[in-house]
Order: C-alpha cells, then structure tokens, then sequence
C-alpha cells in the first residue's frame, strides 16, 4: 500500500499543464527607465487581473525597458493626472510614467473601464491617454492591449503582446506517452489543449486570419494533416498518404497550403488547394530530399529546406514558374527557414562546430548572425511584428521554448514545469 | 519491466484519475478517434477536453515465436542511411522469415534529435526505406512492407549524450 501512495504522490506532483513562466537571460544595455504605478482597482475585492503588473511583465521581456514597478520604489503612486508631479519622477531617473484605473461600470454585470494615461517626464506632457471598456474575462487580453500601444508610441514598432502561440508537449507517465498541442498567450499565460494524442502531434503553424491551425497527427499510427478551428475544435483531415505527410503552411492568402508528401518517391513540396484538395508538386528534384516549405510574404515564393547539393540547405522556389534559386550558403547546415515578416531575411537552424542555433541571414548584405547561444536549438518562428524569434531548445534535459530579439540582443526563457516542449509556431496580428 | 495485469488496471484507473483531474472544469467532446481528444472551443471559459487516458499498447507479436527470434532493431550511423554487414545478417533472417509467410511488416524509421525536426522526418524515412529497398532486393515483395518515419519525435533513449543518438538512429521492425 505504501508504494501506491508514493505513486499516487508522485502522480498528483507532476503539473498537469505544460505552464510557461518567461525569465529573462539578456536584455540591452541601456534600457529605457519607465514606471508603472500600480493602477488602482475601485471594484470590490481583489481586482479580476493585476492589469498593470501584465502592462510591466510585457514591457520588462522585450529588455528594451527598464521597468519600475514596485511602489515602495516610488514617491508617490498617483493614478489621476492631478497627483503626477514630474519632479518625483525626474528624481527617480524615470523616461516615462504609466498610470491608470479601473472601475466596474455601474448596472453592467462584469464590465470593467480602464483609463490610463502615459507621461513623458522630460517634456513634461501626456503622450497618450485612452479608456477602454472590457469584460472582466477579457480584462487579460486589454491588459496587452495597453501594453501594445504603450510599446507602438514609445517605439514606433507595432506591439505583439496580443499574440498567441501554439506549441507541442509530450510528457511520459506511467508509461503512458501523451502528445498534447497547446494554444496559449504568447507569454505562456492561458494554456489550452488543443489536441491530446498518445502519438505524435507535430509542425503545427497558424492559418494567416489566426482562425485556425493545421499540423500533423500520427494518432492512425501514421501521418496526416489536419486543419482544426480555434473556436469550435472542429477539424478536417487534408491528407493521409503514403509516406511523409509533413510540414503544412498556409499561404498568406488562406487559400493554399505548402506541405511536403514522398507518396511519388523522395520528398517534395507540394501545394494544395485547400478548397478543391488539388495537388502540384512545385521545385521537384528526383532524388533530394525536399522539405520544410513556408511561403514567402509575397505569396509567390516558397522557402525550403533541400540536399540537393549535398547536404541540407535552404532554397525558393516561384511557385507559378517553378524556378528554384539557392538562398543559403553558410556552413554545411541550413534548415526550416522563416522569412522575416518585412521580407528583409530569413532565419533558420544553423549548424556550426556540431552545435544547432538560430541564426538571421540578411537578403541585401547576405550576411549570416547567430542568434541563440544554446546547442540543440531549432523550430524558429516570427512574431508578427518581426521584433523576436521564438525557438525550442534544450535546459537541463528538458525541452523548453527561448525567444531571441531579431538582433540577437535580447534574449528570455519561457521554462515549462513538467513536461518536455517545442515546437513553438507564433500567431500573426490577432487584433485589429 | 513486467507489470502485472491488475497492476496495469490499477495504473491505468489511477492516469484516468489524474487526467480527469486535470481536465475537471473541461467538458469532454466525443471524437471519431478514440485516442485523440479535441476540445470543443478556445474563446470561451467553458471549452475543452483532455479525453481518453487509456495508451496501453496493444502487443501484436507475442504470440509469434519465430518473428520474436528476430533482430528488430537495425542501428545507423550519424546523417547515415547505409545498412551496415552485421545488419545485413539481421534482416537476411527477417528475409527467411518473410519468405516463409505471408506476414507484413511496418518499418519504423527513426533520427536523433539533433538538427531540424521536420527535415529529420525525410531522414528518418530514408532509413525506413534502406531497410525496405534491402528486402526487397532479396525477393521479400514490397506490398508487404511499410515504411513510417517518426522522425526524432520516439526516441529509445531520453538523453543528450551520444550513446543516446547512437540508439535512437534506428529503424524498428514490427509486424504490421
């Protein structure tokens, strides 16, 4: 009996979500100094979120900001335009000061105002102040609102704190392998299953309205591609081949999916209409091994992985001409290329002396910069706004997801507790 | 590890238990897949369903005495596809046993996880077809032989050492 209660024990301590918390590993050197004074809750009780620690946490992990949050930091912690005193804040060596409150709307069930205002100390003014209205369930989701367009006027970049991302988990207990899909905050918060599977679930990647997800499932002992919406979990299988069914991607448009299939010999990107299920077979070589296709911002291009000159490099090929051109050359390993949202360059896995790392290679000087500083890392994917790169990597055995900023000057882990995780696939805009 | 049978009962109630336990503010959604599980919505506070817990495998050789006599696990070098001379002997044995029924087999084909996990699924199934294209070329007819790749995503070993990638770089032989 006894060894049951240790089981049972070491059962109920193992965390049931995959849950993600971000610690932050590099930032820049001379981030810029903003406070965020607590905003004030008028409702009763302890308020549904504590929007304005969000509004710090998504500001302090881009390591662009140096963010004061504690009050006993601070001189004072207004949350009305009358109790700013730049003097205070100048004291402080503060840029920049955010402050706002919430209030429940009165005769309306779970409906919350916020107002905020964000100061900039030097000049001496209001450079942004807003209300905004959300249910107490939404009240996370307005948090990043602010975040977003505090970060928009401070650094003219859009934010992507709205985003979301996907990433697989698998966990071994009992004996027992779960695959799990995942859809999340793009800082880990909010984790839902979006599939659970007792084989593997792989390569998922967002539709480019966010409405829906595709990826492969091995859950009939063999691969398939399936397209899933978000809001209802209905799903749709697209193939089932012999062979490799692998790496599906929706082109920018949502009307076609690239995806590779070795069902007529070695693997090869293929494009499907995804109205119709035709099929084309595009930059088909006879004997290499094609892979990884992502389409290109243009719509015209796809990006992939082949070994077509030995071993794995990357290649685009025109999807109406059929034309392949050689885009990497850097080192004997080049794999999974993601273009950059502004069509500026790619990143990838790249290998160098052994090790696998994230790297950026520039289309106009074609320069290569390794981006990550971990060995075994892999799976880049964008945000939206182009601002970081996150990956899957290796930390004390464990699969976990880093992010890199773009220049490699930032970088943060979001370190999963319990089961191993990868393959992260970041959402584009969700909002408007 | 040999489990008795109320044992496997007992762990699989008590996995049931904790998956439930996970999953108690989730409404579950009937699937056409018994394994798999899809929650219902992402929006909402209502959605979800971590479904079935049962992953007990269903054994499909013990009882063949003949294909448990077999090698069934043929190993490759890094980046390599090449089957090597004490492998050839292993699989001229899965020719014999081929040739003697009319049985087929899955060839699994697996990488280890370093590089690319997608671009290690073709060299997975490169491996898988090694394996086939090699019985086949000794009369073993191809109908009866499929090759799976799962990739780096099974691996036999859960670590980072090269002892580790050198186990996991394997094609596993099972009867389909």
């Amino acid at each position: 009996m006894k060894w049951l209660l240790s089981v049972c024990f070491l059962i109920l301590s193992l965390n049931c979500f995959a849950k993600l918390t971000i610690e932050i590993t590099q930032g820049i050197d001379n981030p810029t100094p903003i406070a965020v004074s607590p905003f004030t809750w008028f409702g009763k009780g302890i308020p549904p979120e504590n929007v304005s620690d969000i509004v710090s946490s998504d500001l302090s992990r881009t390591g662009m900001f140096k963010v004061m949050d504690k009050p006993e930091d601070m001189i004072s912690t207004p949350d009305i335009p009358e109790e700013v005193y730049f003097r205070n804040w100048r004291t402080l060596k503060q840029d920049y000061l955010l402050i706002g409150r919430m209030e429940p709307i009165k005769g309306q069930m779970n409906r919350i105002e916020l107002k905020y205002s964000l100061y900039d100390i030097y000049r001496q003014k209001v450079i942004l102040r807003e209300s905004l209205i959300a249910s107490t369930a939404g009240l996370r989701d307005l948090a990043h609102l602010v975040s977003d367009k505090v970060f928009e006027k401070l650094t003219n970049m859009r934010g992507a704190f709205s985003t979301k991302i996907l990433y697989v988990s698998s966990s071994f207990d009992s004996g027992n392998e779960r695959f799990r899909l995942w859809v999340a905050d793009f800082d880990g918060a909010r984790p839902k299953v979006l599939v659970n599977s007792k084989e593997p679930i792989v390569s998922p990647s967002w539709s480019p309205d966010g409405k829906k997800v595709t990826y492969v499932s091995f859950e009939s002992r063999r691969p398939a591609i399936y397209i899933q919406s978000l809001a209802t979990g209905q799903r749709e299988k697209m193939t089932g081949f012999k062979g490799l069914n692998g790496s599906p991607s929706w082109s920018p448009d949502g009307k076609k999916m690239a995806m590779v299939l070795s069902k007529d010999g070695s693997p090869s990107i293929y494009v499907m209409d995804i109205a119709t299920k035709q099929l084309k077979m595009v930059g088909s070589h006879r004997f290499a091994i094609d892979t990884e296709p992502q389409w290109m911002p243009d719509g015209e291009h796809i990006l992939f992985t082949s070994n077509r000159g030995g071993g794995p490099q990357l290649y685009k090929v025109n999807v109406q001409s059929n034309k392949v051109s050689r885009v990497t050359y850097d080192g004997k390993y080049n794999a999974r290329g993601r273009p950059v949202p502004d069509g500026s360059g790619i990143v990838m896995v790249h290998q160098s002396r052994g090790n696998f790392y994230i790297a950026r290679q520039d289309f106009s000087t074609g320069r290569l910069t390794v981006l990550s500083d971990t060995k075994l890392d892999e799976s880049p994917s964008i945000a939206a706004n182009g601002s970081m790169v996150m990956y899957a990597t290796k930390r004390n055995n464990q699969g976990v997801l880093a992010a890199v900023s773009i220049d490699g000057r930032i970088r943060y882990i979001l370190p999963s507790k319990g089961e191993d995780v990868r393959e992260p696939a970041w959402s584009p805009f969700l909002t408007n | 590890m040999v489990v008795p049978k109320q044992m496997k009962y007992f762990l699989l109630v008590l996995f049931s238990v904790f998956m439930v336990a996970c999953s108690s503010n989730q409404t579950k959604k009937g699937n056409a897949e018994s394994d798999v599980s899809i929650p219902e919505a992402v929006s909402g506070a209502e959605t979800s369903g971590l479904g079935e817990a049962s992953g007990i495998e269903t054994g499909s050789s013990y009882s063949d005495m003949s294909f448990d006599s077999l090698t069934k696990t043929i190993y490759f070098g890094f980046d390599r596809s090449v089957i090597t001379s004490d492998s050839k002997m292993a699989l001229d044995k899965v020719v014999a046993f081929m040739k003697a029924g009319n049985k087929s087999l899955r060839l699994e084909g697996h990488t280890d996880e370093r590089g690319s996990r997608e671009y290690n699924m073709a060299l997975g199934e490169r491996r898988g077809n090694a394996v086939k294209d090699y019985l086949v070329a000794k009369g073993v007819p191809s109908s009866r032989l499929e090759v799976i790749s799962y990739g780096e995503e099974k691996p036999a070993v859960r670590a980072s050492n090269e002892s580790a990638y050198a186990k996991n770089r394997r094609v596993e032989i099972k009867l389909n």
